[in-house]
């Protein structure tokens, strides 16, 4: 049955390696070149580093619950009631990041390549893709990203390679940016980058060698960490921090730099597909993320009938902010405060009461 | 719902939405605009020049057809309140889109260039039509006077801009500056902003930096200029600024120095009067060794040790004095070096005292040696470059001496 599929740990790790990496194709390095001066590589580092320690409860809480996912747990540990609530929190969380990532990338789909094309009608066919990718489930999601994943990480490899001719590795001094105190300060508020291994939560009961949960999120983790921290230092060493703390799309810009002799030139045209294939890989995820949160929340058996309804309200939810610079505000600086609580946090809350609970287990038994 | 439904409303919406693509552009409907022009118009406006292909032309002289057809480029100006509207205004007489999708080159003229570029800027960075690769050259007098000048090599002047900044490669002569080195120099604090200087030339007349070089070898075989057009573009050295402002420029051979000090020198001639007879002269291949290394030395007054690594091949010795022996070589590398060094010494001084602007990028030395960049900031480099001591040590080595050992004597 389609409901019962499960899915292999590589699969799992390539969709959530994707899932924290595809911010870099949009203001990630931006925000953090204008929060750290030359250390906003630093602070993407520090951040995934604190992440890491965030994860450790998301992680033994899952090995303590093998087979359910982070809203049946937290049903289980909190009861009915609580439980539906941190679930829709989850759902809510997901919901937004959708949405403003679906924004987004359809923003930068209009000021890259489709200058003249309705907003509308670039995020109908990116929610078309993602209806069709859900509606497949969660199994066609990470075939497709292992699929895609290693084949668009050399591409993304080579991008960056044919645009060091341009790199200076001394943009990256004063080594310190705006000083440690700040930078510590800013990791610490924007582990926001890695919240999305919260979908490790959701779709951990589904992969097949449950004994490789950890290890899937742990490394899919650290090379999100090595991809977000190499990539803003590649944009910092290119364009100085000056520079890229003013440019929206670095990634961007940084493959329109490219020209090799006369016979490699424009070849942004090509990173486009290395772009969409990302944002789709990306947007399925969190879309699939959605959903589940919300039917595992409120006990719905399957989640299929949902998706139209879904589409619609994320689609609704990305057209609200009034501008491109609203929504990247939102997303980086506004909204983004909260993501660590949830997905950080919740686990945390979580596991301290599933301590408890055990005691109390024991003595009730 | 059905697969097959879901697969019919799918291709449905396909289907419809692609007869109708926004972004959809014919290449025979769009005007690409080779090179552009800015220069300062009445009333605030800013005139934009724009050098625009003519296909058909510009295949037939590459197949090496007539060249009699004239240029292959429409030239077109209009004043207007910004570059694009003035590209609005063009399609008022321009049947096809001015687009800048393959742009080359951007020429800012002298008015604007000593006005200060800021107003301009954002125009150029803003805008996605514009391309980082895209090359900067600040000219003397108009842009739109300069583009009129039609090259005899090259039917095509934007490609000829840019194979002849290219030659820099050989000569040392001028920068290659591209709008990313320019925007990057231009958010920095930490070194000061330049561009290749373009001027008009009359091969008959001497122009004012003197020439000693013949770098300008393609004098034309007398093709009919446009009544008292110039005939020749030429790049006479180094535009310097100043924060935004154009200060001055350094002539070609100040040119080498600086791009000996900014790592771009690759090789050039030099001449120097023959150490042991004054009235003669002595010519080298200059090559770069090793990259120049600028050491900045923390003190009250910034101080810098630039330590520079040539190596020289002989080309010429017209005294006929054998200088190929190992004694003399030690002699004559140790004059090169001291040559070399005094004329570093004087560029520098220059920029420190008539432009006051560090286009050597000395600031970015004592902003590495800097924790962060709070700090940085504070320091205000622009304001102590002035006073900073520079030390120039020239390493030179003599390591060939062409194909010929003694030079040739007449037997007695």
């Amino acid at each position: 049955m389609k409901n019962e599929m499960k899915i292999g740990h590589r699969e799992a790790l390539t969709l959530l390696v994707t899932l924290m990496s595809g911010q870099v194709f949009l203001s990630m390095p931006r925000n953090m070149a204008l929060l750290g001066d030359t250390a906003g590589w630093m602070i993407v580092l520090l951040a995934g580093i604190f992440s890491l320690i965030g994860y450790y409860f998301l992680a033994t809480l899952l090995e303590k619950y093998p087979d359910q996912d982070i809203l049946q747990i937290s049903q289980f540990i909190c009861g009915k009631f609580l439980g539906t609530i941190i679930g829709t929190v989850f759902f809510l969380f997901f919901l937004t990041i959708s949405s403003l990532m679906l924004r987004q990338f359809a923003e930068s789909f209009i000021i890259s390549i489709l200058p003249n094309t309705p907003i509308s009608v670039i995020s109908l066919f990116f929610l078309f893709l993602l209806i069709y990718g859900t509606l497949q489930g969660i199994e066609t999601l990470t075939r497709v990203a292992w699929f895609f994943g290693p084949y668009l990480l050399l591409a993304f490899i080579i991008t960056i390679g044919f645009s060091m001719p341009y790199a200076d590795l001394e943009l990256l001094l004063p080594i310190l940016g705006k000083g440690p105190l700040p930078i510590l300060k800013h990791s610490a508020l924007h582990t926001s980058l890695f919240s999305n291994i919260i979908l490790l939560g959701i779709i951990a009961p589904k992969i097949r060698e449950q004994t490789k949960t950890f290890r899937t999120g742990l490394y899919s983790l650290i090379l999100a960490i090595v991809i977000n921290t190499v990539v803003t230092a590649a944009v910092l060493i290119t364009f100085n921090y000056t520079s890229t703390s003013k440019l929206v799309f670095p990634i961007f810009q940084l493959t329109r730099l490219i020209t090799l002799g006369e016979f490699i030139q424009r070849v942004e045209a090509i990173f486009v597909f290395l772009w969409f294939f990302t944002a789709a890989i990306l947007m399925g995820g969190m879309f699939y993320g959605t959903i589940i949160s919300f039917s595992h929340s409120f006990g719905l058996s399957n989640y299929r009938p949902l998706v139209f309804a879904m589409a619609v309200l994320i689609f609704c939810i990305s057209l609200i902010p009034n501008s491109m610079t609203e929504t990247v505000n939102l997303d980086a600086f506004i909204i983004s405060k909260y993501y660590p609580l949830i997905s950080f946090g919740i686990p945390l809350l979580l596991w301290i009461a599933s301590r408890f609970k055990k005691k109390g287990d024991n003595s009730n038994g | 719902m059905g697969k097959k439904t879901f697969l019919a409303i799918l291709l449905t919406v396909f289907a419809i939405s692609v007869g109708g693509c926004w972004d959809r552009k014919e290449l025979e409907s769009m005007g690409l605009v080779q090179t552009l022009g800015l220069d300062l118009a009445e009333n605030n406006e800013v005139m934009v020049t724009c050098m625009i292909a003519i296909p058909s032309k510009l295949g037939a002289t590459a197949e090496g057809g007539g060249s009699g057809e004239g240029p292959g480029v429409l030239l077109i100006s209009m004043n207007a309140p910004s570059i694009y509207e003035a590209f609005n205004l063009m399609n008022t007489t321009v049947n096809r889109e001015v687009t800048l999708l393959q742009n080359q080159a951007l020429i800012i003229g002298e008015d604007i260039a000593k006005s200060g570029i800021k107003p301009w800027i954002d125009n150029l960075l803003r805008f996605r039509d514009m391309r980082r690769t895209l090359l900067i050259f600040v000219c003397k007098g108009k842009a739109a006077d300069i583009m009129k000048i039609q090259p005899k090599l090259d039917p095509n002047p934007a490609e000829y801009f840019r194979d002849l900044v290219m030659t820099s490669k050989r000569t040392g002569m001028f920068p290659l500056t591209n709008l990313h080195d320019f925007i990057r120099r231009y958010q920095s604090s930490a070194q000061e902003n330049y561009a290749p200087l373009l001027m008009e030339y009359k091969p008959s007349q001497s122009s004012e930096p003197p020439p000693q070089s013949s770098e300008n070898g393609e004098s034309g075989n007398g093709e009919k200029p446009e009544s008292e057009e110039p005939t020749e573009v030429r790049i006479a050295g180094t535009a310097v600024f100043k924060s935004n402002r154009l200060v001055g420029h350094l002539d070609l051979y100040e040119t080498q120095v600086l791009q000996i000090i900014t790592n771009q020198f690759q090789e050039a001639f030099l001449t120097l009067p023959d150490p042991l007879r004054k009235e003669t002269k002595i010519t080298f291949r200059l090559t770069r060794s090793k990259p120049t290394r600028i050491k900045y030395i923390k003190n009250e007054v910034p101080s810098f040790t630039v330590d520079i690594w040539m190596e020289a091949s002989l080309i010429s010795i017209e005294s006929t004095i054998d200088y190929t022996t190992p004694q003399m070589e030690e002699f004559l590398r140790q004059k090169i070096a001291a040559a070399l060094r005094h004329r570093i010494e004087k560029v520098i001084e220059k920029t420190q005292n008539d432009f006051r602007s560090d286009i050597f990028g000395f600031g970015q030395k004592v902003r590495h040696s800097m924790l962060t960049t709070t700090e940085w900031e504070r320091y205000r480099w622009p304001e102590k470059y002035t006073k900073s001591k520079v030390n120039i040590n020239v390493h030179v080595f003599i390591r060939r001496v062409g194909i010929q050992f003694q030079p040739p004597k007449i037997e007695q």
